[in-house]
């Protein structure tokens, strides 16, 4: 097959590739006069416009002339104006090897800067000259198309290179594409309206050819070209990175070889290269049709690092393929994108792998299936009964399916996006949970037998599931508003204190779902002593079939249940004792006068209830559990305000309270570690972390820190404020928000500073 | 003495508006971004001038404002813009810019104010917060490189604290 | 064409030169007091090298435009309209 083509002049300028038709300028009649005579007595506030015009977007408008707004005014040097594309730049073999190998690197480079540093297309891979030209000579034959130079390098070698990264920035511009990342804020594709290979079905042709350019490299013998060499193999993993979407492999071959490319890279800095000048410019913005304004190109840095991320990352998400159980699932999704926010790339993935395109969870489970072993795994007993299987379920469970799907979408947003998907899910597990109760209560109260009955009423797994997830959201959306410093200090009385209220919420939900599966395992051992006790022969038979069938059926699951409830108790008990302990410590702040729950700002036009409540929106909604009101507030913190008499022991007796809520959450965060480290076969709990155990263990480790610090800044406020209230002390300090190294972010510290008198607005 | 006037029908300061805020701002605004702003909500826009100088009728600080119905349901006041030329700054006279602004749209029936402002603009962040606002959420690279924003809102009436697929509609009863 | 008034020509497609550099081609959106004008669709034609490309909207302020230009037949139309227009109001 000839491989390559001939092609034609092709100048970009004078296209007429829009289907754009030239005028006959004399057809045309000059109305300048006439405009701005009509034009000469208008009142200042006239706007003349199609009535169906709506003005806001008239705001985004670009301007002629406006250096900010106007693309035609971008200035070239000279060798951008004169490059051209026909000719191999560089007079020597050598200096053509050295701007090749330079042009290849920088592209290299700017996937990072475009991927990893949030960069727009245009003023990253889209700069180059040589990849708008073969991207406009390759989409008007639909065919990959090479330059004419006369040297191999440029000819064959460069181009293979543009095109594996061409290839490569197709599979990303499918990820956006998807709508499961944000266009403009997690990534930009403005492909300036050239064709990114949507010609090119198979990476075969790709690869293929990127591995004839490496042999050819490597037949120069010359060690100038090593680095050379590497880029290109560099090139041919991200073109196979596409395989973990296209036929969602969870092979970690390529992603290796593509660590171990890029670690090389990283090293060979002074291989460093220049491109050609010209090569690289804002060119493109003025030549190509273009709706942005003028966006200046930023020079790639030494960033082969950034592939190492990439590749990490997406294995860290691919570990999901692993998963023995839903469990194991969700807490990948929770942990994998918590701590760090990871790469783009991966974030994008693993939704569209987790999730497929025929509506499988990684191609096993249908989402039924995915609702039913979550459910499962929270509680066992909704297998002992029909309830799930009951028809008045089924749009029920497909709607807490949908929810899910979101959930797990939402664990991959960036870490803002990932707040804001709470504030509305809310709703859907709030409306869900009303619709799962009533389905649930009518379908329990027609069975028979105790084993739905507790002693506070018919026990509903699936409603008590909902209800927990509905918690969880609500707890991590007030949290995370700490780590996104979204609260001022005098409001972390109120997220803490309503962060403990849903913690205690949690709590007893979880300990009547402990309670029932406790009890349900424990009537299978009764049933055991009942076989000793009986005397008939036949009921004994009998009994002993019964007490088989559950030991092999349901005991194994109800003790992992229950190793599970424990650890989501002792889970929630570390962040209710350390919300606990902000609260506290708020309230021996007050106390000393140097802060306040109420704002400080003045209230011309607010006041403190409505700030309370607009803050409180997300949850106004909200039936159950009840929303805290103003006044429930208030007395909270008025109850734990220390006053006179005997203001010493009352201190002493809060602060000791901190320490003892401490120390229980130091306990557990080290039982949780334990058992994480050991796995869910041994031992305590079941955490499901097999999948995420370092970023897991990191988690607990920054709660720990939290803890301590928590503890520490005890000592610090005892020092600072002294045991008895003065009133020169309010004057003297001021609290802020502030994380320790390594500490948790859902958890800032009531810091202490001395106050500056004089605020002046900077 | 420094003089506020709200910018008057005749939108007479229209240039000297756009001269300030060009020069103050990184963003670039097109002339139709001020006509978007001043020819629909010219009430809403308030001037600052220094009686004693040389240039008293030209605007030394300005605050530009709309406000709208938001989703149907709340009245919202949005501040898009506001600048006090460098050699006045200190003084507080963006401060009193803006509370002339919320005052307008506060009488004018707004339920809540409205605006975005970059997480690094201590100034700002300090400005309206001692007027009580508060940070709903943090937007992730609003500002494409310049980093993430904070949306702020100062709640006026009672209708800025629920949700809005549960106000009733503007001309209906309102359920609170 | 003595008859016609400015919101005439809001929704034609006029042709803006810009000095001796470029023409601007797209539909007319907008306009205010000053006749800065608001084109959507636009296509910008270099005419040095007579590179075209599409721009969008595309805000045109008075002082950038050196001439305006309307095609005959949409001018003639235009003024068939604006003659009915006045006959019905009459």
């Amino acid at each position: 097959m000839d491989l390559e083509k001939e092609f034609g002049n092709l100048h970009l300028s004078g296209s007429t590739k829009d289907g754009l038709i030239d005028e006959k300028l004399s057809d045309l009649v000059d109305i300048t006069e006439l405009f701005f005579d009509l034009g000469k007595d208008l009142s200042p506030q006239t706007i003349i416009q199609d009535p169906g015009f709506n003005s806001f977007e008239g705001t985004h408008s670009l301007e002629v002339n406006n250096p900010k707004l106007d693309s035609s005014l971008i200035s070239l040097t000279s060798e951008e104006e004169r490059f051209s594309c026909d000719v191999a730049c560089g007079a020597t073999d050598v200096e053509r090897l050295m701007y090749v190998t330079g042009i290849v690197d920088w592209l290299a480079r700017f996937l990072v800067c475009w991927l990893n540093e949030y960069q727009t297309l245009p003023t990253t891979v889209l700069s180059c000259r040589y990849v708008e030209f073969l991207l406009t000579v390759s989409s008007e034959r639909e065919e990959l198309s090479y330059l004419r130079t006369g040297d191999r390098l440029y000819d064959q070698v460069l181009c293979d290179a543009i095109y594996g990264i061409c290839y490569f920035a197709k599979f990303v511009q499918k990820l956006l594409k998807a709508g499961v990342v944000f266009e403009e804020e997690d990534l930009n594709f403005n492909h300036m309206g050239l064709d990114f290979l949507s010609y090119v079905e198979d990476q075969e042709l790709i690869l293929t050819r990127l591995h004839r350019s490496i042999d050819y490299i490597e037949s120069l013998q010359s060690p100038e070209t090593g680095f050379l060499q590497h880029l290109l193999k560099l090139i041919c993993c991200l073109v196979s990175l596409e395989n973990h979407l296209k036929v969602y492999s969870a092979d970690t071959t390529e992603l290796d070889n593509l660590i171990e490319e890029a670690i090389y890279l990283e090293q060979q800095r002074s291989s460093e290269c220049d491109p050609p000048p010209g090569c690289f410019s804002m060119g493109i913005q003025k030549r190509l049709s273009n709706q942005f304004p003028p966006k200046h190109l930023v020079v790639p840095t030494w960033n082969y690092k950034g592939f190492v991320i990439m590749a990490q990352d997406i294995k860290a998400v691919l570990m999901v393929d692993k998963a023995a159980s839903m469990l194991e699932a969700a807490q990948l999704a929770s942990f994998f994108n918590k701590l760090t926010q990871r790469h783009v790339v991966a974030r994008a993935l693993f939704p569209l792998f987790f999730i497929r395109d025929d509506e499988r969870v990684l191609g096993r489970y249908s989402g039924f299936d995915c609702i039913n072993l979550h459910l499962t795994e929270f509680c066992a007993t909704t297998t002992a009964s029909t309830t799930i299987l009951s028809p008045e379920m089924t749009p029920v469970l497909q709607e807490a399916m949908n929810i899910m799907f979101e959930w797990y979408q939402n664990m991959a947003q960036n870490t803002s996006r990932y707040r804001q998907g709470y504030n509305r899910q809310l709703l859907l597990w709030d409306a869900l949970h009303a619709q799962m109760e009533s389905c649930e209560y009518e379908i329990a109260s027609q069975a028979t037998g105790e084993e739905s009955i507790t002693k506070t009423g018919i026990f509903m797994p699936c409603s008590s599931w909902v209800f927990f997830m509905k918690v969880t959201a609500m707890i991590e959306y007030v949290l995370k508003g700490f780590d996104l410093e979204v609260y001022k200090p005098f409001e972390a009385f109120a997220m803490f204190w309503y962060s403990y209220y849903l913690s205690y919420q949690q709590e007893s939900c979880l300990e009547k779902v402990h309670e029932v599966i406790e009890s349900k395992i424990n009537s299978i051992h009764s049933l055991g002593k009942k076989i000793k006790k009986q005397k008939n022969a036949q009921k004994k038979t009998e009994l002993k079939a019964q007490y088989r069938h559950l030991m092999d059926n349901n005991m194994e699951s109800l003790r992992t249940n229950k190793r599970y409830l424990s650890y989501l108790l002792m889970h929630g008990s570390i962040i209710k004792s350390l919300s606990l302990c902000e609260v506290l410590q708020f309230s021996i702040l007050k106390s000393f006068g140097v802060i306040d729950n109420k704002t400080s700002a003045s209230k011309i036009f607010s006041n403190d209830r409505l700030l309370l409540e607009l803050r409180l929106k997300p949850f106004s909604s909200i039936g159950v559990p009840e929303l805290l009101t103003y006044e429930a507030f208030e007395s909270a913190l008025n109850d734990l305000l220390i006053t006179e008499p005997m203001i010493s022991s009352k201190l002493e007796k809060t602060l000791d309270r901190i320490s003892k809520e401490v120390s229980n959450a130091l306990t557990a965060i080290d039982t949780i570690k334990k058992c994480i480290n050991a796995g869910d076969n041994n031992g305590l709990l079941v955490t499901g972390t097999r999948l995420v155990k370092e970023q897991a263990l990191k988690y607990y480790d920054q709660l720990h820190a939290s803890a301590k610090a928590i503890e520490l800044n005890n000592a610090v406020i005892t020092a600072k404020l002294g045991r008895s209230k003065s009133s020169s002390i309010s004057d003297k300090f001021t609290v802020r928000l502030s994380i320790p190294n390594d500490a948790s972010r859902f958890f800032p510290l009531l810091e202490l500073t001395n106050s500056t008198k004089n605020k002046r607005v900077r | 003495m420094i003089i506020y006037q709200p910018l008057i029908n005749n939108l007479s300061h229209f240039q000297s508006l756009k001269r300030l805020i060009d020069a103050d701002l990184s963003e670039p605004y097109s002339v139709y971004v001020y006509r978007y702003f001043l020819n629909r909500w010219p009430e809403l826009t308030f001037l600052a001038f220094d009686s004693e100088s040389e240039t008293s009728d030209e605007p030394i600080g300005c605050v530009i404002c709309k406000s709208e119905l938001h989703r149907g349901r709340r009245m919202r006041g949005y501040i898009g813009m506001l600048a006090v030329q460098s050699d006045y700054r200190g003084r507080g006279i963006a401060k009193s810019l803006v509370k002339k602004a919320i005052e307008k749209m506060h009488q004018d029936g707004c339920d809540e104010i409205m605006l975005e402002t970059e997480v690094e603009n201590v100034a700002a962040l300090n400005l309206y917060e001692n007027m009580g606002f508060i940070r709903m959420k943090r937007m992730f690279r609003y500002y494409l490189n310049e980093g993430d924003a904070f949306k702020l809102i100062l709640p006026l009436t009672q209708r800025s604290c629920v949700r809005t697929t549960f106000l009733d509609d503007v001309n209906g009863i309102d359920i609170l | 064409m003595d008859k016609l008034r400015l919101p005439d020509f809001i929704g034609s497609t006029l042709h803006i030169s810009l000095g001796d550099k470029r023409v601007l081609t797209g539909t007319l959106m907008a306009m205010d007091c000053q006749l800065n004008l608001l084109l959507d669709h636009v296509r910008e034609t270099r005419l040095d090298d007579g590179n075209q490309r599409l721009l969008g909207l595309v805000s045109v302020p008075r002082a950038t435009i050196s001439s305006i230009k309307l095609d005959r037949d949409t001018l003639e139309h235009l003024c068939r309209l604006r003659q009915e227009f006045m006959r019905q109001v009459v």
